[in-house]
This record gives C-alpha cells, structure tokens and sequence, in this order.
C-alpha cells in the first residue's frame, strides 16, 4: 500500500490525538490540530505540487511551514486582529496550493 | 528491504513515544517550567495571544528585559514567538499548549536526524539511533532549561544538510533542493543565528570536500545565484529589523560584538573541553561519560574510522558534519559567543556514527551468520540503551522543576489578577522568598514590570526608583527559609513598617500575598 495514504494518516493521527487526549484531555488534542492545521495543512497542498519525493511531501511541509507562516501570520497580525491573522495565511495559502498546478522539476 | 506502510507506523510509534517521554515535565505538574532567558520567549508569544495583535514595539513590562539593544522594538525575529502564540491562540488554555508545542519542537531532532540518516544508511542505522537520541541528556536539558528557540533552530540542521545532499547527489539538475535548503535556513536564523552559523560552515565544508574529490566545481553559478537572491529576500521578509542586533553580536558594528577571550591552543588536540570561564551549565555536559556513558565510546571510535575509511558518498557528507562540528565547537579558540552551545548538535553526529559502527561489527564474521548476529547486536543495543540512558532521562524529565522551584498556582493566580487589574506601566516591587526564575515567571505572567533581584527586598533593579507596587509574598517563606520564623517575623516587620499606611489593592484568599499601591 501507497504511503501517505488517506487510512494511515488517520490512523497516525488518531494515534497523536489518543496520547495528547489521555494526557492532557481536550487541550492537548486541540494544541495538535491547532497545530497541525496552522503548520503543516497549507504548505502541504503546496508542497503536493512540487516534483518532489514521496516522503519528502510528507516531512517538508512542517518544516517549512513552521517559518514560513508564522512569517506571514506576524506581518499581517500587525495590521489586522492575530487570529483574522491566522486564518486568513492559513486559508488562502491552503487555497493557493490546492488550485496551483502541478510542478515539474 | 522495510515495507513503507509499516515504516511510517514505526516511526509514529517512535516518535509518539519521544512526545510521552519530552511532555512528563508537564503531565503531573501542568505549569510553566525554565530558566535563562524562558520567561522572555514564553512572554512574546503570550503576550501576541493574549492581546491578538503582533508585537512590534515592545510593551513597557519589558523594557528592562531586552535592553538598550531593542530601542523599543522587538528584539528577536519574531517566528519562534509567532509559533507560540498561534499554537496558543485557538487552544484551551495558556500554559499546556505552548509547553506541547515546545516539546513538540524541541524533539524534532528525532525526526529530522531520522529522515538524514535514513536517506543516508537505510532504515535500522536511523532508526536506532533516533531510538537512542529520545533519551539525549543535552538535548533535553537544553530543552528544560527552556532555550527553546535555540533549539528550533538546530533541529533543522539536518534537513538542511538532506536537502543539501538531495540537491548535489541529484548532480545538481533539481534547484529546488537548493531552493528549499536555503528557506530552511532563513527560517533557522529567524529562530536563533547560531543554527544558521553552523549551517552555513557545514555546506562550505562539504561542499570544498565534493569539489576535492570531483576535482572541479560542479555547481550552476547560475542556481547558485538565484538561491542567493532568494536567501537575501526572505532574510529582508523573516526579520528586516533584527538583522542589526545580529550584526551587533558577531561584531559587524559599531557597538561592540560579544566576542570573549580566546581559549587556550592546547584545546585544538582535544574533542572538547569545558570552557574556563562559567558558561551557566554544570560539569556533566562536558563529559563524555554523563552524556552517552563510555559504553559507545568503542562503537563511535569504529564508526567513525568506518566512514574515513570507506568514504562514499553518504560517508563524505558524515565527516563534513564531523569536520563542521569540531571546528564549531573549538571557535572558543576565536573568541566566538556561546561556541558550547553547538555541543546540543555532538548526538545528532555521534548516534549515528555510533550505530555505523555498531552495525559493521557483522561484516567481520562469516556471512551465513550475519543476518542473525545484525539483530542480536540491535536487540543488545536497544536493551542497553533503555537501561543505561532511558531510566536517568525518565527520571529527570518527570521530576522537572519540582515543587518550590516550580511556577505555583499560587503565583499564578497572583500574575493574573495584576495583568486584570494594574495598569500596563505599574512597577512592582516583590519582595519575598522564591527561587530567582519564579521571580521572572511573575513577570512574564503578569505582563507587568516586576522589580525583583536576588535578596528577599530588591536593592540594585535598575527600575527600583520608580516602585509604585509592592507585592509582599509569604507563600514560599517556610520553605526558603527551612522554617526560620526569625526571618518570616523580619519580613512582617518590613511590610508594617512600610506599607501600613498604604493602599492595599489585593490580599490573597490565603492572606499568604498582598500588593499595595504607593501612587
């Protein structure tokens, strides 16, 4: 079976949010998603589109994320509320990426 | 060869476990822990939470934090702290969230080391040793002493050097490893320089002992362009305006660099040695023995005489990483700022050399038994490693700051009812027996200016003069005083004396605390 597939990703996830639930109940498993969702989701629809390995689509997105939309997420805090902040970078990086087209190369 | 699907579980399975392991110092006691400068970096991104809104001038409570480096402004680039207050922002709470995200970030090495090595050697020599960096003493003392954006910083270290290896072993025809190795970097400078730095050496080296075997320079000047531009961009993106307080710290200006004595040559002949004057952490992480015990000492010595002596390609990037480490962690011998603290990264290159050698000690007997003595040694490996590493870094990281050197609820409870009811620009005065890093804490919590120093009454804080607070706390008196009632008797003289005829603005439920006003 294909990694990355839809199956093992929910279960890893799963896995993460039982630990963070047994251990700090609803805070830990909303401190995941938070940021799970804020560093890693819009990066990895862009990083989908890249010519790149396949495990390499699974690790770069967090690791580039976790600079890149802070980056941005602070830029534009300064102008309008944190969290519009926030779920502005998210969402329309995530948009960005989900209607770019594939790269070659 | 490894069935991908089920790599994927095991290495969740790892790092599941490194996040159970790196979160006990908040599972029992879910308060904030740390000490140097952790109260600062937990306050920005607290602070961006809090007030929604990102921190661009620098509010009053820390004005005597940062220094005259700030000049009003933020004095770090603001991605670690922005991460803290987005993992804070749309979560339950303030303190459990950030301190998941802390550990999260703070063992990340397990990943990243994990995906080099495996790119490199295959799935047991990273597997084992991400196994053995879970429970690495400098890692997670570093990570309890709450340098948390140092760390950030470091743990891309290896991805830098994965994309870097992609990018050449690709024979240079994918500028998109390039690419991405140079926003890894902008993005470790943002989060501390030192990361950067060593980033920086590491692909000079590598790339000089490419360029030595190949016997010609083989890199597009072209992309080598463009990832300069790139890099020079999102530098100007990620922190315009801390680019200076940089160039400060490496002595680029006018206002003096941080560079201090230079150590003696006689350190050149050694691995390392612990630096003369007190760089604030105890003998233990200078020793070889207390951070790995001599038990791997034979199998990183086989290791790396393996990679020297084979030298192929994955070979060649190890020793560059070898060649990087020493020369980084002896620029002590130029005077270069807090060179030690490069030490975090020795177990990020000795686990897996260590494993390397581990893993060649088959090849020396006959073949038909090689498979089965391969699992014997990673079976012994793995049983040594949880009882000789695994028990002591259980043990600290549950008993992290315990009781009275902990935040309190207490204090906690004091810190937000002085951010609700003082104004932002009070000046308090604490007078009272906790430890030194509580002392931060409440300021850090209270979003207030807390005028505080060693002795039980502040006498030297350069704010003294402009007192307008007092907050009078007996909660940890009999602990710190080992029960002298004398000296708990003394405090309640001090607080008759001075404060009898001032306002009282709050008094504990347990009237263990009070803050008085003086305006």
């Amino acid at each position: 079976m294909k990694i990355g597939n839809k199956e093992l990703a929910i279960g890893i996830s799963l896995l993460f949010a039982l630990l963070s639930s047994m251990l700090f109940g609803a805070t830990g498993v909303l401190a995941l998603l938070v940021m799970g969702i804020a560093f890693y989701l819009p990066l990895y629809f862009i990083i989908q589109r890249i010519d790149l390995e396949p495990e390499e689509k699974i690790f770069y997105p967090f690791f580039i994320g976790i600079g890149v939309i802070p980056t941005l997420v602070y830029w534009l805090g300064t102008l309008v509320s944190f969290r519009l902040s926030i779920v502005v970078i998210v969402v329309l990086l995530a948009g960005f990426g989900w209607f770019m087209p594939n790269k070659k190369g | 060869m490894m069935n991908k699907k089920l790599e994927v579980i095991l290495v969740a399975l790892l790092y599941l476990f490194t996040l159970y392991l790196w979160t006990l110092p908040i599972q029992s006691t879910p308060l904030p822990f740390g000490d140097v400068d952790s109260t600062t970096h937990f306050t920005i991104g607290d602070w961006m939470a809090l007030n929604d809104k990102s921190m661009f001038n620098i509010p009053y409570y820390m004005t005597y934090v940062l220094g005259e480096d700030a000049q009003g402004k933020l004095v770090y680039p603001p991605q670690f702290n922005t991460a803290e207050a987005i993992a804070e922002s749309f979560s339950f709470g303030r303190i459990i969230p950030v301190f998941i995200f802390y550990a999260v970030i703070s063992s990340l090495f397990v990943l990243t080391s994990y995906i080099l090595i495996r790119k490199l050697y295959g799935f047991w020599p990273a597997y084992l040793s991400s196994f053995f960096l879970i429970f690495s003493y400098r890692d997670y003392m570093t990570y309890l002493w709450g340098m948390w954006p140092q760390i950030a910083s470091f743990v891309l270290t290896p991805v830098v050097m994965y994309s870097f290896y992609q990018f050449v072993s690709k024979e240079c025809k994918k500028p998109i490893y390039l690419y991405l190795t140079v926003i890894l970097m902008i993005t470790q400078f943002a989060f501390h320089p030192q990361g950067i730095v060593f980033s920086a050496g590491f692909l000079a080296i590598y790339s000089l002992l490419l360029i030595w075997k190949q016997k010609r320079f083989f890199f597009p000047l072209k992309t080598l362009a463009f990832a300069g531009i790139l890099g020079v961009v999102l530098l100007l993106a990620f922190a315009p305006f801390q680019l200076r307080i940089f160039a400060n710290k490496i002595g680029l200006t006018e206002t003096g660099s941080e560079f201090h004595e230079k150590a003696p040559l006689s350190n050149l002949l050694k691995w390392y040695e612990r630096p003369q004057r007190n760089v604030g952490v105890p003998d233990e992480y200078f020793n070889f023995k207390d951070v790995y015990g001599y038990w791997v000492l034979p199998l990183l010595l086989l290791g790396v005489g393996l990679i020297i002596w084979r030298r192929n390609s994955p070979d060649t990037l190890m020793i560059a990483y070898l060649i990087t480490m020493y020369l980084f962690i002896h620029l002590e011998n130029i005077g270069f700022p807090r060179a030690h603290r490069f030490l975090e990264m020795e177990a990020w290159l000795f686990a897996p050399l260590i494993v390397i050698g581990l893993l060649s000690v088959p090849s020396i007997i006959p073949e038909s038994y090689r498979r089965n003595a391969k699992f014997a040694l990673i079976a012994a490996f793995s049983i040594l490693t949880i009882f000789l590493v695994t028990v002591p870094a259980y043990s600290t990281l549950k008993n992290a700051y315990p009781g009275a050197m902990r935040t309190t609820e207490f204090h906690m409870e004091l810190a937000d009812w002085m951010r609700e009811n003082l104004p932002e620009d009070a000046n308090v005065m604490y007078v009272g027996y906790t430890a030194f890093a509580k002392k931060k804490w409440l300021r850090s919590l209270s979003h207030r200016n807390i005028i505080y120093d060693n002795p039980v009454i502040p006498q030297q804080h350069r704010a003294i003069n402009l007192t307008d607070h007092v907050l009078i706390d007996y909660s940890e008196a009999l602990a710190w005083t080992n029960g002298d009632e004398e000296a708990i008797k003394e405090l309640q003289n001090w607080e008759v004396q001075n404060l009898a005829n001032k306002t009282l603005l709050y008094e504990h439920p347990s009237k263990l605390a009070r803050i008085y006003s003086l305006r």
